[in-house]
């Protein structure tokens, strides 16, 4: 009789250490990305996670950058990104993760492009790359590439993409591998501003010079998180950038604040932005940084 | 007495069983949120979606949650706040150009007419690093899905 009440007091203790967890589940503080800022340091790189979180989350996804090459009427050819072939001169699981980024960021101006017919390949490459990385659960490449060889299925191709990339990075901050999250961004980055580069050098336009210009902020953030780091990886790329860092010295950008003006169109609020942003750089200095991109690209992902 | 501690133990596990299955906020997967809010997207597509949850406050301090997020000049953005049926207050997502909550550039939620409008549009000519916050209007506790989308 007495283990009978001996074993309902432990149940009782069990049930009650249950209520309290299930209680603190309201608490703002126990919101989930709330909980990984305030968790401890676990970078192999000595970077703090709230700053790599910062750097992550302030960088355009390839879709907008795609989008605002497009929207300004510039021609695009996909001869200009990374082959599909050969993915093995990626060795380490760094290096295969920056690729990782650039093939997504690919497949971002492909799919914005509508050059739909080019993704199986780059889906492919990011599979093995991805099973190399252990991170393939994170999507469904059949369905992807079956909806990438159905033209009508473009939209949902891209919303897929993005959940996808997504949830696998948020897995790796659950897991602490903000270092492979960092490098995916930077390789989706590089890509990206080489194709900004690369369609600037024959636009030789103002709107594509500012698009290069406005770049600066991002190689100011990653310059100081890459040199900032002990790791030697991230020293060399710290290296392989430090150029254009300098190059991005020589540029100064002016962006005045403005109250936006408030519409409501058919019921639907519409804030427009008053901001100016004034880019002091000569022609000169963007055609250095502009070469300076395209060198470094190819140097770390050709 | 066996019988009585067996019956109060039997009443605490249902008890404790059933505050489980309830929606609270740090228990809202938003699941359900997401997929309404992604269904209706039409011209824009899917940057990023935040799964929110926030206890009770105060009406002039509610608490918040923010988030960096990165806008492109020439681009048009739509932030979408969905929220969780068992709200009794409606999530807000209003965007400032820093942390520090100064100088707000768009909101879902209207203060001057007290409107809540279940997305807002933000037309951006300054490529950035802007502060997107969520907070329950009224300080309320709640739960729901923010959605962060770009014009096609």
């Amino acid at each position: 009789m007495k283990q009978i009440i001996k074993h309902s007091i432990r149940l009782l203790s069990f049930t009650m250490i249950g209520m309290v967890i299930s209680c603190n589940n309201g608490n703002p503080a126990e919101n989930s990305l709330e909980n990984q800022l305030a968790g401890p340091d676990t970078t192999s790189t000595e970077i703090s996670q709230e700053e790599i979180f910062e750097l992550i989350e302030s960088f355009p996804t390839p879709l907008e950058m795609a989008l605002a090459i497009k929207n300004g009427n510039n021609d695009f050819t996909s001869d200009i990104l990374l082959s599909t072939d050969s993915i093995d001169r990626f060795i380490s699981s760094y290096e295969k993760a920056m690729a990782m980024g650039a093939y997504g960021a690919d497949m971002g101006y492909l799919n914005i492009y509508g050059k739909v017919f080019l993704v199986p390949d780059y889906l492919a490459t990011i599979r093995l790359l991805s099973v190399d990385l252990d991170l393939d659960n994170f999507f469904d490449f059949e369905k992807m590439i079956e909806m990438a060889e159905n033209s009508d299925n473009i939209d949902s191709l891209i919303q897929m993409s993005t959940e996808s990339f997504n949830q696998m990075e948020a897995h790796l901050r659950d897991k602490g591998r903000d270092e492979l999250s960092l490098l995916i961004v930077f390789g989706t980055w590089l890509e990206g501003a080489y194709v900004i580069a690369d369609v600037a050098q024959k636009a030789q336009s103002k709107e594509m010079f500012n698009r290069v210009a406005q770049q600066k902020d991002f190689v100011t953030k990653l310059d100081k998180i890459f040199t900032s780091s002990h790791d030697d990886f991230f020293k060399t790329i710290a290296a392989k950038i430090q150029p254009l860092v300098d190059l991005y010295e020589q540029i100064e950008i002016e962006i005045i604040m403005k109250e936006s003006t408030m519409e409501e169109i058919n019921g639907q609020l519409v804030f427009i932005d008053n901001s100016e942003t004034i880019i002091h750089a000569s022609d000169d200095d963007i055609n250095k940084i502009i070469n300076s991109t395209i060198e470094i690209r190819n140097e770390l992902l050709k | 007495m066996i019988k009585r501690i067996i019956i109060l133990m039997l009443v605490i596990l249902g008890v404790s069983f059933l505050q489980a299955m309830v929606p609270a906020p740090g228990k809202c997967s938003g699941d359900d949120e997401y997929a309404l809010g992604i269904k209706n997207l039409g011209e824009y597509m899917l940057i990023k979606d935040y799964r929110i949850s926030l206890a009770s406050g105060s009406a002039n301090n509610p608490p918040m949650v923010s988030f960096p997020i990165s806008l492109t000049a020439g681009l048009k953005y739509k932030f979408i706040p969905i929220n969780h049926p068992d709200n009794k207050s409606k999530l807000v997502m209003k965007i400032f150009v820093n942390q520090k909550k100064e100088m707000p550039i768009a909101s879902s939620y209207n203060s001057s007419s007290s409107k809540h409008y279940p997305s807002v549009e933000f037309e951006c000519k300054t490529t950035g690093t802007f502060y997107l916050f969520f907070f329950f209007a009224d300080g309320q506790k709640g739960c729901g899905v923010g959605l962060f989308t770009v014009s096609k």
